[in-house]
């Protein structure tokens, strides 16, 4: 690594005191994390959709191609002697454990992947625990309209609290 | 039921342990429900472990008829379900399960406060020390205060429109405050009894006694007792700096406080 030949520099790094009084949170912020966080949880659920949609195509895929060579091999059988309804029933059976193989294997990456939606949904609930943290302070001091109050804390109430998601996803109970 | 002075002189002088039992709810064994509720880390779940006997996790205490507190004289069990503090979608559909369903049986609710020293989770610190001018514990008590009186508010409206909209026998009898983790404040117990008491002038006060004086007629009870479930230091540690608050209980006092609480509890459900 090539290094200055020149003297001593004169630069060092800056002094950086710690914030003591760090600036108040205001309505405007909540306001603006609220919709950051709702956002990331609706494009969770997009993505939560779009793999629901995956699986539904990849199981229709499969009895499709299971039917397809069930039917084949009951034609073939009425016109073809045993040993074609044999191939044609071997051809089923390597088609059927294929694709059921295939199915599994993508199912098994499916689940041990782990999914942008739950990466989503983890930000937005990290944000919305800040917000709920100081939610009610600033609305004290910015003196909140009972409508403004009630509406936040229903936009919070959409989402899971923070202890359960960080343990085991959306959390689910009854 | 003990007096708030008899409840302290109890837990001071260590006077019995709780004698709680554990078992199989059998069909035959009435089930009262009863609803713990109060502001984020008060001590809720705690509350429900020692009553139920159960170390499970906080979401196991939120579901309903998974821990049983065995009465001692009658042959019937509370079946106790806990409201988490936070707002949040498991807080609003248990809201709604127990008191916007009017068929739904609310026997009665515990709201366990904490006089300020809620445990802040250690993913909300750095946010809650955000918001506190100045930094300190009486600044950091208050803002707990606030969000405590927010939960009791809530509590109380969700007490009225239960009894303004389901039949007698679903509506909830009683109302304990538990003025929890008072091994933090033992010096100011009775001060902790000023603020929750519902004659007193307190914000906390006057929303109670508001509610005591709706539903009194119909013999709706409200009480008010200290408790500790455990001696543990209050601790706030945040980059802004740290803050603490000894314990000044035993284990002993804890376990005295439970006992009395479990006696107040088989007095004031009556059934």
């Amino acid at each position: 690594m090539e290094r200055s030949s020149g003297g001593a520099s004169s630069w060092r790094p800056p002094t950086l005191s710690p914030v003591k009084e760090p600036p108040l949170v205001t309505g405007e912020d909540i306001e603006l994390a609220l919709r950051a966080a709702e956002s990331l949880a609706a494009e969770a659920d997009l993505v939560d959709h779009q793999d629901d949609i995956t699986r539904i195509w990849a199981s229709m895929a499969t009895a499709v191609i299971l039917s397809a060579a069930a039917l084949t091999a009951a034609l073939l059988s009425d016109h073809i002697k045993a040993v074609g309804v044999r191939v044609f029933g071997i051809i089923a059976v390597v088609i059927l454990l294929g694709s059921v193989a295939a199915f599994l294997w993508w199912l098994a990456r499916a689940s041990f992947k782990p999914k942008s939606s739950q990466l989503r949904l983890s930000l937005a609930q990290d944000i919305v625990g800040i917000v709920r943290e100081v939610m009610l302070d600033v609305a004290e001091r910015e003196g909140w309209s009972y409508l403004r109050l009630q509406a936040t804390k229903n936009r919070i109430s959409a989402f899971p609290p923070t202890a359960t998601v960080s343990k085991k996803g959306r959390g689910g109970f009854f | 039921m003990s007096t708030w002075d008899e409840s302290i002189q109890r837990i001071m002088n260590a006077q019995g342990r709780p004698n709680l039992r554990t078992g199989l709810r059998w069909p035959w064994i009435s089930r009262l429900p009863v609803v713990v509720t109060g502001s984020s880390g008060c001590g809720k779940t705690e509350l429900w472990r020692r009553l139920t006997l159960k170390h499970a996790a906080d979401d196991i205490s939120q579901t309903p008829d998974q821990g049983y507190y065995f009465r001692r004289k009658k042959r019937s069990t509370f079946a106790l379900t806990t409201i988490p503090g936070q707002l949040s979608d498991v807080q609003s559909l248990l809201n709604d399960s127990f008191f916007m369903n009017r068929r739904t049986k609310v026997n009665g609710l515990i709201f366990v406060a904490a006089y300020g020293y809620n445990f802040i989770w250690p993913e909300q610190v750095e946010s809650v020390a955000s918001i506190l001018h100045p930094y300190s514990l009486d600044s950091l008590r208050t803002r707990n205060i606030r969000e405590e009186l927010a939960t009791f508010d809530q509590t109380c409206e969700f007490i009225k429109a239960k009894w303004a909209h389901s039949p007698k026998a679903n509506r909830p009898k009683w109302l304990l405050v538990l003025c929890n983790k008072v091994d933090l404040y033992s010096a100011d117990a009775d001060a902790a009894y000023g603020y929750y008491e519902p004659s007193a002038r307190s914000p906390f006060g006057r929303t109670a006694g508001d509610l005591v004086a709706k539903l009194a007629g119909g013999g709706f009870r409200y009480h008010v007792l200290p408790t500790a479930m455990q001696p543990r230091e209050f601790l706030f540690e945040s980059t802004r700096g740290n803050m603490h608050m000894k314990s000044t209980l035993s284990q002993d006092q804890c376990d005295a406080s439970i006992n009395l609480l479990v006696d107040t509890l088989e007095e004031i459900s009556g059934a």
